[in-house]
């Protein structure tokens, strides 16, 4: 039983490894060209109806003002209420929407249950045996946000999958692999209901769990039905950052380094420094007018052969 | 905004029938296109003309029966794997940031995380004015890259492949539709706006077309060739030369006097003017009135600047913006180099949107040390003077209604939303929106090259389907006013979609129908000014 522990553990080492590999990665690239769309969120004064510092008159004199509410607000519309959806695709939203609610609260519950562990073991709460308030709001909110998290993720779950392999629209673009991330999240949340079923309505074993985890005491887990819905979440943990679900990470740069990426080059800053970094980058391409094999830099200011002045 | 559905999903052209080598083009149907309001509910559209024989023979076209690329065919069997081989070793290259630095972070993120959750495909014009023909819904052509790349350039795409659903071997033929489909998306980006993860399909379908350019060397004549290839060697994508470019301004400024009394000498080279004003070319050959106008108003305000006759000085456009990098960049250094040995104080872009988005934020990431040099936009500029009162104005003399289109490169790209309208606000009394409008703007569906693409049947495909969503937010911003004794005026402020507008009112006969023409924002201004006795805007088919 202490593998089933030191599955976990590694499980949860290997998520965190992937995930770390995946934001590097799209951390760590190049400058890119300008790509901003509009509305800019952070455009004071310009963002609700999409304008730019560009509609002022010499535009790189004046200060650029940010604003950072305006652009939080966008972004709490867009990761709760999953806005653009409901704005463009009012009919998927109908499922989309409860199925993301339902993940963020099962979230929320190993969170509650991740807190709770700790709180006990800095002898601030009891736990699995509440007497007092704050133990009793911890104990019982962590069952509800986990009982909202299981059904909401349900219905949402078999919406998408229906109208993924229904709607024609939908069904020839998603391969094999579409489906099995959707089935993998409903096996798992089934195997969360069956876990709150077979411990009287309470995540007793799961939390008991956690706290295991953290004490690193490794005691033995008697049910089966929970071994093996600790290594379901385990696996799934492993499997997480291989897929597109990521796209809650990815989402932060498509916005911020892509969307709303509008810092100008006014000269002498890290930006430019970046940009000639990027311009002493060798040309590989094979097209004759390409002439490649020399820096982006000298490419771009010499003249094709072909042209003949 | 409210659209006819045809039909849910057209069934023709599946993805799997795509990576077939004998797939059947997809056919456009008049019957399936978007329906016109009044007075075109018995409008006819002509069936998109066939290509040649000869040309059936000679050229790719299995996507739809057109060919923007003009891509030969190859002779043999040998010659396709060689193509199938070099457009792998450019995939492969579009995500090494040495040759693709360019776009690589925004690209891998669009390539990575789209969800298909279609919400993109009822924001494209063309996927809906077609009647929904699947090869143009906005994934498609980024869900067939996604898919060619898991199984040739993914670890374990050999194994994995039908689980990506890429169980299917590469050949030149998809590889040609491909090309052909990237050339069918006017990169408006009205797809990436709407879609929630920030996944960028026009994006995507530009990198298709950089890679074909840079590393197959297969781009449009009218962009490659006869565009940034003839910019570079004289000046001017249409092929003026400087000499010819200072015979057409004197044509211009004597136009300019037989035509509306006003004498002005347009200061050429003026080493040390506050201003470059760089037009598109298109400007002084189709439209010349823009260019008079954009002096006159100039002029009356007081303003030092100057035009410039150098190569590199007076043509604005940088078709590289659409399809390759290397092209993009040396055209905008041009531009460059000419303000700079101009001395001027900020280089000013006349009425073209690509140009906008080329000199302004694309090339923002282009120019280090003494190459920074501020661009602005007219709209800008022009706000200023029409607001300061340097200049005379009777709105009453712009007694008309009119509209706006949003050139998709000014506004949703860049921002550029309010100065173009204040002006109108203020200049036009029966100024009217288009709905959707400014940054949620459709495209005038000649973007990203194709208001220049004349040959074969493409302005056939153009006018009947790309350009037919702006067609009825034309008729439906002016449906009040629809008979064609009110006469009635579209701002396009762009030169690629004045071109648009242009040929796709005649092909609807909009002026003779509707009394409805097209022009520039400088028109307005100038047909409202005081001192401008004759009208400046002609009622006439252009």
């Amino acid at each position: 039983m202490t593998l089933l522990y030191l599955f976990a553990y590694l499980s949860i080492l290997i998520f965190l490894l992937l995930i770390g590999r995946k934001l590097i990665k799209y951390s760590s690239m190049p400058v890119h060209l300008r790509w901003e769309l509009y509305p800019v969120a952070h455009e004071a004064n310009k963002n609700e109806y999409g304008g730019s510092r560009y509609e002022e008159i010499n535009w790189w004199e004046k200060e650029s003002r940010k604003d950072h509410l305006a652009e939080l607000l966008v972004m709490l519309e867009e990761i709760f209420l999953l806005k653009g959806v409901y704005t463009n695709n009012r009919k998927l939203w109908y499922f989309s929407y409860p199925f993301h609610l339902g993940l963020y609260l099962i979230i929320a519950t190993a969170f509650l249950m991740l807190s709770a562990a700790v709180l006990n073991v800095c002898s601030v709460v009891s736990f699995v045996d509440p007497h007092r308030t704050l133990d009793a709001a911890l104990f019982y909110f962590t069952d509800v946000a986990g009982f909202a998290g299981i059904l909401l993720t349900f219905i949402g779950c078999s919406g998408l999958v229906v109208m993924r392999s229904t709607d024609s629209k939908y069904r020839q673009y998603n391969a094999p692999v579409d489906f099995i991330n959707l089935a993998f999240i409903m096996v798992l949340d089934l195997s969360i209901f069956l876990t709150l079923i077979l411990s009287n309505g309470s995540f007793v074993l799961s939390k008991e769990f956690i706290r295991n985890l953290v004490t690193f005491n490794f005691t033995p887990i008697r049910e089966p039905f929970f071994a093996v819905h600790i290594i379901l979440i385990s696996l799934f943990l492993i499997y997480f950052p291989l897929t597109r679900m990521t796209h809650l990470f990815a989402k932060y740069f498509t916005y911020h380094k892509v969307r709303w990426e509008d810092e100008p080059n006014l000269g002498g800053t890290n930006l430019e420094r970046r940009i000639k970094e990027a311009l002493n980058f060798g040309v590989g391409w094979s097209a004759p007018h390409i002439e490649s094999g020399k820096s982006w830099g000298e490419v771009a200011t010499k003249l094709p052969s072909e042209v003949k002045r | 905004m409210k659209t006819r559905r045809v039909s849910p999903v057209s069934p023709a052209n599946s993805i799997r029938e795509f990576v077939e080598v004998d797939m059947p083009p997809a056919v456009m149907s008049p019957d399936d296109y978007l329906k016109l309001p009044h007075p075109y509910e018995d409008w006819v559209d002509q069936p998109i003309r066939e290509l040649t024989a000869d040309q059936k023979e000679r050229l790719e076209c299995s996507l739809d029966g057109l060919s923007a690329i003009g891509m030969i065919k190859p002779g043999t069997e040998q010659e396709k794997e060689e193509r199938v081989a070099r457009f792998l070793s450019g995939l492969g290259k579009l995500f090494t940031k040495e040759n693709n630095w360019t776009f690589l972070q925004p690209l891998l993120l669009s390539m990575e995380n789209c969800l298909k959750c279609q919400t993109c495909a009822e924001q494209c014009p063309i996927y809906i004015s077609s009647g929904r023909k699947e090869i143009y819904r906005p994934i498609f052509r980024g869900e067939i890259l996604r898919r060619i790349i898991n199984r040739y350039l993914k670890p374990g795409g050999k194994f994995f492949h039908v689980l990506s659903g890429s169980d299917f071997d590469l050949n030149w033929e998809t590889i040609a539709r491909l090309g052909e489909l990237a050339y069918r998306c006017t990169l408006c980006r009205r797809c990436a706006q709407a879609c929630p993860i920030g996944v960028d399909n026009a994006l995507i379908t530009r990198e298709i077309r950089v890679l074909f350019s840079e590393e197959l060397g297969l781009a449009p004549e009218e962009l490659h060739t006869s565009g940034s290839m003839k910019q570079l060697k004289t000046g001017s994508s249409t092929g003026t030369n400087p000499t010819a470019m200072l015979d057409i301004v004197e044509f211009i400024q004597e136009d300019m006097k037989d035509l509306y009394g006003i004498d002005i000498k347009m200061p050429i080279d003026k080493k040390g003017a506050d201003i470059l004003l760089l037009h598109n070319f298109g400007e002084y050959l189709s439209w010349p009135e823009n260019v008079m106008a954009f002096a006159i108003i100039f002029e009356k305000a007081g303003l030092n600047w100057t035009l410039s006759s150098e190569l590199g000085g007076y043509d604005s456009v940088n078709y590289g913006l659409f399809y390759d990098d290397v092209q993009y960049a040396r055209v905008a250094l041009e531009h460059i180099k000419v303000a700079k040995d101009l001395g001027v104080k900020k280089l000013v872009l006349g009425e073209c949107g690509h140009a906008h988005k080329s000199l302004m934020p694309i090339a923002d990431r282009l120019l280090v040390d003494d190459n920074i040099i501020p661009r602005e936009s007219a709209f800008s500029l022009l706000e200023q003077i029409v607001f300061s009162g340097r200049i005379k104005f009777d709105p009453g003399k712009n007694d008309f209604p009119v509209t706006l289109h949003d050139p998709c490169n000014i506004v949703r790209s860049m921002g550029i939303v309010e100065p173009q309208r204040r002006i109108l606000r203020k200049l036009c009394p029966h100024f009217v929106e288009m709905q959707p409008h400014g940054v949620r703007n459709f495209c005038c569906g000649g973007g990203s090259g194709f208001a220049i693409f004349q040959g074969k049947n493409f302005p056939d495909w153009r006018n009947a389907i790309s350009f037919r969503m702006k067609f009825k937010q034309v008729l439906d911003a002016f449906r009040d006013n629809i008979e064609p004794s009110t006469k009635k005026y579209v701002c396009a402020p762009c030169s690629n979609c004045k071109g648009t507008f242009r040929d796709g009112f005649n092909y609807y006969k909009a002026f003779e129908k509707c009394g409805i023409i097209y022009g520039g924002l400088v028109e307005l201004i100038v047909n409202a000014m005081v001192d401008v006795k004759q009208p400046f805007i002609k009622w006439e088919v252009k």
